[in-house]
C-alpha cells in the first residue's frame, strides 16, 4: 500500500527515499529502503513495527544522531542531510526535543535546572527562563517536584520532566524513542496523556514504539517492516479504544504470533 | 577459578588499573632511585669530603624515606579506593550471583596481588634506569668523573624498596578486604543510581563558613608575617593551626558558596553550561573537599621545599662569591673567646708577648712565608682598654631601644637577642689596608667622625635606621658623629656565611687606646701565585705551624689563628652542599608534586568515565563540541587550579618569612628561586592537567 502524502498543513518534515545500509559490500543490511513519509505542524505520528524494523534507525535519521545512506530528510524545508556537523548541533538545539526510554536526565542537577539547561544552551535569555520552566512543568504536571533530583522522583516524574524538557525549546518536532517503555500502566497513562495534552496545545510529535497502547494516542500510526513503510492508520473521529483495536489488529497481522502463523 | 577471574578483571578495565599500576610503579621506582645514592656514588671517583657528603646526603634521604613511605601509601591506598569503588556494581553482581562476600575479597586479593608484583617489578627496572642517570648527573654535580660505563645496582636499596612496598601493598589489601566485606548487596547494586547528596544546603551557612574560613586564614597570615618564626611563643603554632583550619573549611564551604553565589545572579547561572558546570563541581565537592585540603597541603610542602632548597643552594654560592675576596683568612680571639664586661681580657696569652702582631708571628713560624703569599693585612677589633673597660661607652642597647625599626620580623627578633653584644673599634688605617688589598676604595675620616662596618648584607636596613636615628655615638669619654653614608660593606674575613662582622665602629686610629689588645684579630692573606696551586703548600703551612692549637683547647693559646678558612676550602665544601640541597628538594619537590597531580588526575579520569553519559545528553540537548569542552576544561581546571592557587598564596607568605631567615644566613633572596620554582611547578603540574583534560576529552568524544 502506497504512503498518503495528501495532508492539508505545509508538513514540518518529509523523508524522500531514505535508506540506510548497515554492513560490509559482501554483508549489507538494508535497515532502511526507501522510506518517504511526511509530517505536518501539529501531528501526532507513531511509529511502530517489530524489532529489526527500522523504525530505531527512522528516528536516529531524523534526530541527526546518524545518518541516511542516500535520500533526504527535510526539516522546516530544510534538508538536514546536507548539514555540515556544526550545523547539527544548532538544528538539534533549535528543531528538535527529545524524550528517550530512560530519561536521560542529568543526575547532578535538579528538575528546575534540566529543564532550564535545553533554554541555556540556546542561549535563551536568562530573565525568561524560569517563567518557561515553570509554565512547561505546570503543564506536564511536575511543578512540585522541580527541586528534587532525578534520584528523588519517580519514573513517571522523570519521565514527564524529560518530556517538558523536550518541549520547552519550543521546537518544530518532538521525537520520543519508546517513552513508556520503563514505566508502569499508570505512568505510562500519565506520560501519554501529557504528550496528548502537549500536542493538543500544538506541538508536533513523532513517537516510536512497539506498544500498540502508547501508539493509540497518536492521531496517526504508521507501521514499518523491513525498512519500508507498510501500513498506516488514521485515527480521524474514532475513539481511542476502536484506534488501539484497529492498531492491534495490524500489529497481530504484522509480527508477533500472527506473521509466524502465516 | 577465582585467580581466572582476577586475571580477566585486570585485563578488561586495564584503564582503571592502569592508574594504580603507574602509581605504584612511579613510588617504586622513585623510592629506589633516591634510596640507591651511597652505592651509585660508591662508583664515582670523588674527593674525601665529597664522599662525606654524599654520606650525609644519604643519611638525610633515609630519614626522609619514612614520610615519603607514608605519602607514597596514601596515594596507593587512594589510588586503590577509586578502583573499588568504581567497580561496586560488579562486585554486586557475584554476589547476587550467589558468590559469598569472602570469595569476592579473594578475587580483589588476587587482583591486587597480580597488578602490585607487577608494577613493583616494572618500578624496580624504572629506578635501575632512573639511578643509572642520576649517578651520572651527581657526578656532573660533583665535578667528577665515572670511567667508562659502570652499572650499579644496590641490593640494599632494592630491598628496603620492596619491604617498604610491601608494606603499603599489606595495607591496601587489608583495607580492601575490610571494604569490600563491609558492602551491602542493595548498596552495590544501586551504586550507579545515587549520587551525592549536597550536603551544604542553606546559603547562609555556606557563606558563613565560607567567610569564617577567609577570616582565619587572613589572621593567620598576619600573626606569621608579624611575629615570623624565630619569635618564642606559641604564635608559629597558632598560625599554623589557623591555617589549616581555615583552609580546610575553605574547600568545605566553596563550592556550596560558589553555586549559591552563582544561583543568586540568574543571568550568569542560567547561562550556557554554567548550571551544569557548577552542579558538576558542588556534586563531588563533597566527598573531594578532603582530599582536595590534602592536594593543597602537599603543594604547600613541595613550593616550599623546593623553593627553600633552590634559595639556600644559590644563597650559599652566592655569598661565597661575595665571601671569598681573600685567598685565606686566619682569624683568632687574642684574649680569649667568651668575654663579657663583668669578666675582662686576659692579657697575657702569647699574642700579648708578640705585641699582638700575627703577620710577624706568621713570618716567622712558617719558613716559606714568603714563597707562599705576596700579600696580607691584619685588621683587629678592639672592645675593651688596657684597662678592661669598654672603648665604646654607647651599648647596642641603647642603640637599638632609639631605633625605631620597623623593618621584617626574623630582624626583629634577632636585635631583641642581641643587646648584651659590645660595639668594637678597627682603626681606619687597617680598614684601609685591607680595602686596597681587596681593590675597593679606601675611605677618609675627618676627626670625630666614624663609619659603621657591616658585612652581612641583610642587615643594613637595621643598621641604616640606626645610624639614621642615633647620629652621635660615645667613644671613650669622646662623641663621635657617623659619616654622610655611614655604612662600610668590606668583607672582614673570609665565609660562606653572608658575613662576619655586624656593628664595629671604624674610628681615626687614635680613638683606639694604647695599651689595648683586640679582641677579634683577623689575617687575611694573598696567596703568590694562582689560588689552585697555592692552596695545598699554604694550607699544609698552616697545619704544619698551628695544626695542634687549631679550634682545639684555649682560645687564647691559639695565636695567631683559631680558625683557619681558604677560598678555595670553602667553594669546594660548597660544591657537596649544592648537590646534598639540589637532590633533596628536588626528590620532596617532586615526589609531593607528582603526588598531588596524581591524584587529581585520578579524580578526573575516573569522573570522565561516568560523565560519558551526562555529556552525551548534552550533545543530545544541542550543545556544540566546543562549548562542551568548555565545560569540561573548567570543571577539570578548577580542580587543578584551587589548590594551586590556595597553596601558592600559603607558600607566598610562609616564605617571605622564610625568606628572612634565608637572607639572613646567606643575603639571598628567595624571590630569584621563586621564578625557577614556579616554572618547573606549572611545566609539572600543568603537563598533568593537560595530559588529563586530553584524556578526558578523548574519552568522550569517543563514546
Amino acid at each position: 500500500m502506497a504512503p498518503l502524502h495528501a495532508q492539508p498543513v505545509r508538513p514540518v518534515l518529509s523523508c524522500r527515499d531514505v535508506e540506510k545500509l548497515y554492513g560490509t559490500r559482501d554483508n549489507v543490511t538494508r535497515a532502511l529502503d526507501g522510506v518517504s513519509l511526511d509530517v505536518a505542524a501539529g501531528e501526532y505520528v507513531a511509529i511502530m513495527g517489530p524489532s529489526g524494523s527500522g523504525k530505531t534507525t527512522l528516528l536516529n535519521c531524523i534526530s541527526t544522531i546518524d545518518r541516511p545512506t542516500s535520500g533526504h530528510i527535510y526539516v522546516d524545508g530544510q534538508d538536514i542531510t546536507a548539514l555540515r556537523p556544526g550545523q547539527l548541533s544548532r538544528f538539534r538545539r533549535e528543531r528538535l526535543g527529545f524524550v528517550f526510554q530512560d530519561s536521560n536526565l542529568l543526575d547532578t542537577l535538579t528538575a528546575r535546572e534540566n529543564i532550564a539547561l535545553a533554554l541555556t544552551i540556546n542561549r535563551a535569555p536568562a530573565r525568561e527562563v524560569p517563567a518557561r520552566v515553570t509554565g512547561v512543568a505546570q503543564r506536564l504536571g511536575v511543578a512540585d517536584v522541580l527541586d528534587k533530583f532525578p534520584h528523588e522522583m519517580s519514573g513517571g516524574q522523570k519521565q514527564r520532566v524529560a518530556a517538558a524538557r523536550a518541549i520547552v525549546t519550543d521546537p518544530s518536532l518532538v521525537l520520543a524513542d519508546e517513552p513508556t517503555g520503563a514505566l508502569d500502566s499508570r505512568n505510562s497513562r500519565l506520560l501519554l496523556e501529557s504528550l496528548e495534552d502537549l500536542n493538543n496545545a500544538g506541538a508536533t510529535i513523532i513517537m516510536v514504539t512497539h506498544d500498540s497502547f502508547a501508539a493509540s494516542y497518536a492521531r496517526r500510526a504508521l507501521f514499518l517492516k523491513d525498512g519500508r513503510v507498510w501500513n498506516e492508520l488514521v485515527r480521524g473521529t474514532k475513539t481511542r479504544k476502536t484506534f488501539f483495536n484497529e492498531i492491534m489488529d495490524v500489529v497481530s497481522f504484522l509480527g508477533g504470533e500472527g506473521a509466524d502463523v502465516r | 577459578m577465582y585467580a581466572k577471574i582476577a586475571l580477566g578483571n585486570v585485563r578488561k578495565s586495564f584503564r582503571d588499573f592502569a592508574v594504580f599500576f603507574l602509581t605504584l610503579a612511579f613510588g617504586v621506582c622513585v623510592f629506589y632511585a633516591f634510596g640507591s645514592i651511597t652505592d651509585q656514588a660508591a662508583v664515582i671517583q670523588m674527593g674525601e669530603d665529597q664522599r662525606s657528603m654524599v654520606q650525609a646526603l644519604a643519611d638525610i634521604l633515609s630519614g626522609l624515606s619514612v614520610f615519603v613511605v607514608v605519602i607514597l601509601g596514601f596515594l596507593v591506598v587512594y589510588a586503590n579506593r577509586f578502583l573499588i569503588r568504581r567497580r561496586k556494581r560488579e562486585f554486586g553482581i557475584y554476589l547476587t550471583l550467589g558468590m559469598d562476600i569472602r570469595r569476592v575479597s579473594l578475587i580483589v586479593v588476587i587482583e591486587t596481588l597480580v597488578v602490585g608484583v607487577v608494577a613493583l617489578a616494572v618500578g624496580l627496572l624504572l629506578g635501575l634506569a632512573l639511578s643509572q642517570v642520576m649517578m651520572y648527573v651527581t657526578a656532573g654535580l660533583f665535578e667528577a668523573t665515572i670511567k667508562g660505563f659502570v652499572f650499579a645496582f644496590s641490593p640494599t636499596a632494592a630491598l628496603s624498596t620492596v619491604a617498604c612496598f610491601a608494606g603499603i601493598f599489606l595495607v591496601t589489601l587489608v583495607f580492601n578486604v575490610s571494604t569490600v566485606s563491609r558492602y551491602k548487596l542493595i548498596d552495590l547494586i544501586n551504586a550507579d543510581k545515587v549520587s551525592e547528596k549536597v550536603r551544604l544546603r542553606s546559603l547562609p551557612l555556606s557563606v558563613v563558613l565560607f567567610l569564617a574560613s577567609l577570616a582565619l586564614i587572613g589572621v593567620a597570615y598576619k600573626v606569621l608575617l608579624e611575629h615570623g618564626m624565630m619569635e618564642e611563643g606559641p604564635y608559629f603554632a597558632i598560625a599554623t593551626g589557623l591555617v589549616t583550619v581555615g583552609t580546610l573549611l575553605f574547600f568545605f564551604s566553596i563550592s556550596g558558596f560558589a553555586l549559591r553565589a552563582l544561583q543568586a545572579t540568574p543571568r550568569a547561572y542560567l547561562s550556557g553550561l554554567n548550571m551544569f558546570v557548577m552542579r558538576q563541581l558542588n556534586s563531588r565537592i563533597n566527598t573531594a573537599w578532603l582530599s582536595i585540603s590534602l592536594v593543597c597541603a602537599m603543594l604547600f610542602l613541595a613550593i616550599c621545599g623546593v623553593c627553600t632548597g633552590f634559595s639556600v643552594a644559590t644563597g650559599m654560592n652566592e655569598s661565597l662569591r661575595v665571601g671569598t675576596v681573600y685567598d685565606m683568612s686566619l682569624v683568632s680571639y687574642p684574649m680569649g673567646m667568651v668575654v663579657q664586661d663583668a669578666a675582662p681580657y686576659e692579657q697575657d696569652g702569647p699574642a700579648a708577648a708578640d705585641g699582638y702582631d700575627a703577620i710577624a708571628r706568621l713570618r716567622a713560624d712558617i719558613p716559606n712565608y714568603d714563597e707562599l703569599f705576596r700579600d696580607a693585612v691584619q685588621v683587629n677589633q678592639y672592645t675593651y682598654d688596657a684597662d678592661g673597660n669598654p672603648i665604646v661607652d654607647t651599648t647596642v642597647e641603647q642603640l637599638f631601644a632609639n631605633t625605631d625599626f620597623t623593618g621584617n620580623a626574623t630582624v626583629q627578633t634577632m636585635m631583641q637577642g642581641n643587646t648584651d653584644q659590645r660595639l668594637t673599634v678597627v682603626p681606619v688605617s687597617e680598614y684601609n689596608a685591607l680595602a686596597r688589598m681587596a681593590g675597593e676604595k679606601p675611605v677618609e675620616l675627618a676627626a670625630g667622625e666614624c663609619l659603621l662596618w657591616n658585612d652581612l648584607s641583610s642587615l643594613d636596613e637595621l643598621w641604616d635606621a640606626v645610624t639614621a636615628q642615633n647620629p652621635e655615638v660615645e667613644v671613650g669619654g669622646q662623641t663621635l658623629r657617623f659619616a654622610e653614608d655611614p655604612l662600610v660593606h668590606l668583607v672582614f674575613s673570609d665565609t660562606a656565611a653572608g658575613g662576619t662582622v655586624s656593628g664595629a665602629l671604624v674610628v681615626p686610629d687614635d680613638m683606639v687606646p694604647a695599651g689595648a689588645g683586640p679582641s677579634v684579630t683577623a689575617v687575611n692573606l694573598m696567596y703568590n701565585g694562582e689560588r689552585t696551586e697555592v692552596e695545598p703548600a699554604a694550607v699544609a703551612a698552616i697545619d704544619e705551624a698551628y695544626g695542634d692549637v687549631m679550634g682545639q683547647g684555649s682560645t687564647l693559646d691559639a695565636w695567631p689563628a683559631w680558625i683557619a678558612t681558604t677560598a678555595q676550602g670553602l667553594l669546594d665544601q660548597s660544591s657537596g652542599t649544592t648537590v646534598v640541597v639540589t637532590y633533596l628538594a628536588i626528590y620532596i619537590g617532586v615526589v609531593l608534586l607528582v603526588c598531588c597531580a596524581t591524584v587529581l588526575a585520578l579524580q578526573q579520569l575516573s569522573e570522565a568515565a561516568d560523565n560519558v553519559g551526562r555529556y552525551r545528553v548534552l550533545s543530545e540537548l544541542g550543545a556544540e563540541k566546543r562549548m562542551i569542552d568548555h565545560a569540561l576544561l573548567a570543571q577539570i581546571g578548577v580542580y587543578f587550579l584551587f589548590p594551586l592557587v590556595v597553596a601558592v598564596a600559603h607558600a607566598a607568605v610562609a616564605l617571605s618569612v622564610v625568606n628572612d631567615i634565608v637572607a639572613l644566613l646567606t643575603g639571598f633572596q628567595i624571590g630569584t628561586a621563586l621564578v625557577g620554582t614556579v616554572a618547573f611547578v606549572v611545566a609539572l603540574y600543568g603537563g598533568y592537567f593537560l595530559v588529563t583534560y586530553l584524556t578526558s576529552r578523548g574519552m568522550l568524544s569517543r563514546a
